[in-house]
């Protein structure tokens, strides 16, 4: 299971980093946010040639920055599940930093490690898919999503043939 | 020969010239590139949507491919410069990147060994082609194809003349 | 891992519907060598299962779901599925047959077998998927049809790529012919095996899988698959297949007279033409639709596009279809039986359980053995196309009349004391053909395991063996010779063991076990499926050994039978064929002899090895095929 972006579906309004802010402090309503709170950084959103792109962690099946770790905090998730970061063994040297080709590990100006997205095994849906209110952010096995993706394209092939 | 693609030609007046849901093509092509009975495995794969809708979808070969462009390592690219874009299966790092970015879902992650698969034209002799009963499955390229439109075109214009 | 090199999925799944428990066995070596699969596997568990005498529909019957040896792998039309059970309609071995894609996916789920046991005390579902099987509650898709549970479980597990054998509303009201509806395309239709999933309070078993079916000798496998699209291409019938489908062989019926229609009483149909392959080609055809990987995509995919039942999308019709809903109640309206053949499938039903209820009340009405009182005021007479849709609609829901329909014609004949005019053998409706004129078309019908079938033999062998490949297989060149007895017995023997091995191995009997050559039905049936078998399977196989796996498995069957009493008594042809000659058609005038057809099964029964007063195998043949 991963996080898929349709880009298409973006109305920009960013609830997806805010939600993913907010579940890192621990807080679940904005009016509880604390002033001095330091979110992480899991989620990125930004917003270039006119197409929004969310940027988050692609969880990898051979991910580089698991081969850059250095301590071997970074690993792979159990059936291929993910890229799982273990914050207490992780030194913060910075090589999944810059081995990672989507900038989704950040470091944690908290404790001087980085950090990243661990998709919150916690919930059954994780919080950013679950604020996205136009369907742009899935959750779902990559398999699911392309077929999802051949479904639509053929239904609108077929749409168009019965237009002509 | 311009770049080449397995097309979908149906011809909705004869029915013996539409797909006919058979699934030979994801068979043969599973057991082509790996030897084993799995259509899920198969990068053509075949959309059944309700009132007898069947199409085969793959790779389109873009030109201008989106999973070639947001591929992070380069491990899809064109060997030739207008031949099929190939997965160079030790650079993918299994991202995803390509499944989220391809228009059409032609592109998913194995679900065996969890890399980037795509429609590779069985280097030239595509299986799923020469295996299809109802023959609308070919291998063909745009330059044919609007050859192929444009006869359609100029039939329907003589069978309105005659009519008139 | 499964101890095989490949086609195997390797596992059994054992469910127990009382406590719910589930266990997975490892399919033994042994076992897979001795059944191959598919039928075999199902017949043989059922042997061992199923006790004597018990109801068809208490806790301790049976349901085994098998999917054929090479399902899955890519050879063509392979994706055969058995589900069996003692049967409600004969008290015998009961077994229905489903292609479609059901079969491969439950291999790709990690399975080659299920065995369901007990009955549940509410409605669930067995949910299977990559090795994993669990019961989920089913309470929001009892009472609907077929369609709308397969679309509420796609809703529920969001995923439409998942497939799903489920029953009808027939199947939970006990209809004792309630069929078996895998996805859109595939029904297994007879011996009422619907109706046992039923009693069950089973409601559908959905699989998803993406395991792989391994293929232990890839290019041998290839070479086999290749050789045969060759034995294909210089096959006139596949050109038909795909063109017709089986309402091709209306057109047979019809010039030979063996309809059956009327409830066997008449041989020909007058207003013939609308009811064709060719008018419903021309009418309703979208497309033709082939089962996993098939060459041939013999099915139809038909639209109704304008009169009162526009907007029905179908797939169908069959010519069992035709010869069900269309010959036997006499209606030759194409859309209702269209219409008909729908609202079967949605309801569950068994068409020919349908078609051949409804005619033979329609019979018992117009001699006067059932008055309008009796049939919720329907004027039930032949080519009245709105009983039969209504009575559909009343069959499945057990109302009224409908409740007596719904047991079938030998049942319904013992409560109105018109057993002549039940036509069915073992309890099982008569289907396909009227066999009268072929006396080996009759002793097929009348010995198949299963009750009346059409698919347990091939015994139109004679109609084409040479007299050399006659006296090379069987022994005497008679059996050449339509009008011969001799060797006949031998012949329906043969075939029937012969034909056997395609249901183990789950392929289909139109792509691989037919021919207008003898050769090529060696060459196909025998040879190129042992070929698949061994590069598929890895498993050593020869030709006579895979022959005689065919046997066996016929042996289970008569064995399974005989214990559930069921005897030579059993193997006979409805008195209707021996006393009523044709009364029209070119094969005006023949019926079948009593002693004829007794030599002849004298002769079945001696080719066989079984015991000619018992119809039992004898000590001696069970343990020549290893079955002590």
């Amino acid at each position: 299971m991963r996080i898929f972006f349709h880009a298409e579906r973006c109305m920009l309004c960013q609830s997806c980093v805010l939600a993913c802010q907010m579940n890192s402090i621990g807080v679940s309503e904005v009016t509880e946010i604390p002033r001095d709170g330091r979110p992480l950084q899991r989620m990125a959103f930004i917003f270039s040639h006119g197409t929004p792109w969310v940027w988050r962690c692609q969880q990898c099946l051979s991910a580089p920055c698991v081969e850059a770790c250095v301590t071997g905090s970074l690993r792979h998730g159990e059936e291929g599940n993910g890229v799982v970061h273990d914050r207490e063994t992780c030194v913060g040297c910075g090589s999944c930093v810059l081995a990672c080709p989507f900038d989704a590990l950040t470091p944690d100006e908290n404790d001087d490690r980085v950090t990243k997205c661990n998709l919150c095994p916690e919930e059954e849906i994780p919080p950013c898919v679950k604020a996205c209110q136009s369907g742009a952010l899935a959750y779902q096995d990559p398999r699911l999503f392309a077929q999802d993706k051949r479904k639509k394209f053929v239904r609108d092939q077929k749409v168009h043939r019965e237009t002509d | 020969m311009g770049r080449q693609r397995i097309g979908y030609f149906e011809d909705l007046q004869d029915p013996e010239h539409i797909c006919s849901r058979c699934h030979m093509c994801e068979l043969i092509c599973t057991f082509h590139h790996h030897q084993v009975g799995n259509p899920k495995r198969s990068r053509i794969r075949l959309i059944s949507l309700d009132k007898g809708v069947d199409v085969p979808v793959t790779c389109l070969n873009c030109e201008d491919a989106p999973c070639m462009n947001i591929c992070p390592t380069g491990a899809l690219y064109r060997p030739e410069s207008d031949g099929m874009v190939t997965v160079k299966e030790d650079l993918c790092i299994g991202c995803a990147m390509c499944v989220n970015a391809c228009p059409v879902g032609a592109i998913t992650l194995d679900p065996v060994d969890g890399m980037a698969v795509k429609c590779d034209l069985c280097g030239g002799d595509p299986q799923c082609v020469d295996y299809c009963p109802a023959n609308v499955l070919k291998l063909t390229d745009a330059e044919r194809f609007a050859r192929h439109r444009m006869r359609g075109f100029v039939k329907s214009l003589q069978a309105s003349g005659e009519e008139g | 891992m499964s101890i095989f090199a490949g086609g195997y999925a390797g596992q059994i799944l054992f469910v127990n519907l009382t406590d719910g428990s589930i266990q997975v066995k490892p399919l033994e070596r042994e076992f897979a060598l001795k059944y191959i699969g598919g039928r075999g596997f199902t017949s043989r568990i059922l042997l061992d299962e199923v006790k004597p005498g018990i109801d068809p529909y208490c806790p301790d019957n049976v349901v085994v779901i098998a999917a054929g040896t090479l399902s899955g792998t890519p050879t063509p039309s392979s994706g055969r599925l058995v589900v069996a059970a003692k049967s409600p309609m004969t008290g015998g071995i009961g077994d229905a047959n489903s292609g479609g894609y059901w079969s491969p996916e439950l291999k790709y789920a990690g399975f080659d077998a299920i065995v369901i046991r007990g009955t549940s005390k509410d409605p669930v579902y067995l949910w299977i998927e990559d090795g994993r099987a669990e019961l989920r509650p089913a309470q929001h898709l009892w009472g609907q049809n077929t369609t709308e549970t397969r679309q509420l479980l796609k809703e529920e597990t969001g995923d439409d790529d998942i497939h799903i054998c489920a029953i009808g509303p027939a199947g939970e009201n006990l209809v004792r012919y309630a069929c078996v509806v895998t996805d859109e395309e595939g029904v297994g239709g007879r011996c009422g095996i619907g109706a046992v999933i039923g009693s069950k309070k089973l409601k559908a078993v959905v699989v998803r899988g993406s395991l792989d079916v391994r293929i232990a000798d890839p290019e041998r496998f290839k070479k086999t698959l290749e050789d045969y699209r060759k034995t294909l291409a210089g096959e006139v019938w596949t050109e038909t297949l795909r063109r017709l489908g089986t309402p091709n062989l209306t057109a047979h019926r019809q010039s030979h007279g063996i309809w059956g229609a009327k409830n066997f009483q008449r041989a020909t149909i007058e207003d013939y033409e609308p009811i064709s392959g060719e008018n419903f080609r021309k009418k309703f055809l979208m497309k033709p639709i082939g089962c996993m990987g098939c060459l041939v995509s013999c099915k139809r995919y038909s639209a109704v596009k304008d009169g009162p039942f526009a907007g029905i999308y179908t797939v169908g019709p069959e010519y069992e279809t035709i010869n069900a809903l269309a010959a036997k109640p006499y209606i030759t309206d194409p859309a209702i039986v269209l219409r008909a053949h729908y609202l079967c499938d949605e309801y569950g039903l068994d068409e020919q359980g349908v078609g051949s209820t409804v005619a033979m009340a329609m019979e018992l009405y117009e001699r006067g053995l059932l008055t309008k009182e009796q049939t919720d005021g329907q004027e039930l007479v032949f080519g009245n196309s709105e009983a039969l849709l209504y009575f559909i609609d009343k069959i499945a829901y057990r109302k009224g009349f409908g409740d007596l329909l719904a047991e079938g014609t030998k049942i319904m004949g013992e409560r109105l004391n018109a057993d002549y005019y039940a036509i069915h053998i073992k309890g099982l409706e008569v289907d396909a053909t009227d066999p009268r004129k072929q006396v080996t078309r009759a002793l097929t019908y009348a010995v198949s395991t299963r009750g009346a079938c059409h698919l347990r033999g091939n015994p139109y062998i004679d109609e084409f063996i040479k007299p050399e490949e006659a006296e090379a297989y069987f022994g005497t060149a008679a059996v050449s010779e339509l009008e011969a007895l001799e060797g006949k017995g031998k012949m329906v023997a043969w075939s029937e063991d012969w034909v056997t091995i395609s249901d183990q191995m789950g392929l289909c009997k139109f792509a691989w076990y037919r021919s207008r050559s003898f050769p090529m039905l060696i060459k196909r049936g025998l040879e190129l499926a042992k070929e698949a078998f061994t590069s598929a399977t890895g498993l050593p196989m020869t030709n006579e050994k895979l022959y005689e796996c065919g046997e066996r498995v016929y042996n289970v069957e008569k064995l399974f039978n005989v214990r559930q009493g069921i005897g030579r008594e059993g193997d006979y042809p409805p008195a209707r064929f021996f006393e009523e000659e044709l009364t029209d058609g070119p094969a005006k005038g023949c019926k079948l002899d009593r002693k004829e057809y007794d030599r002849l099964l004298d002769d079945y029964y001696e080719a066989r090895g079984w015991d000619k007063k018992t119809g039992e195998p004898t000590p001696e043949k069970l343990r020549s095929l290893g079955l002590e």
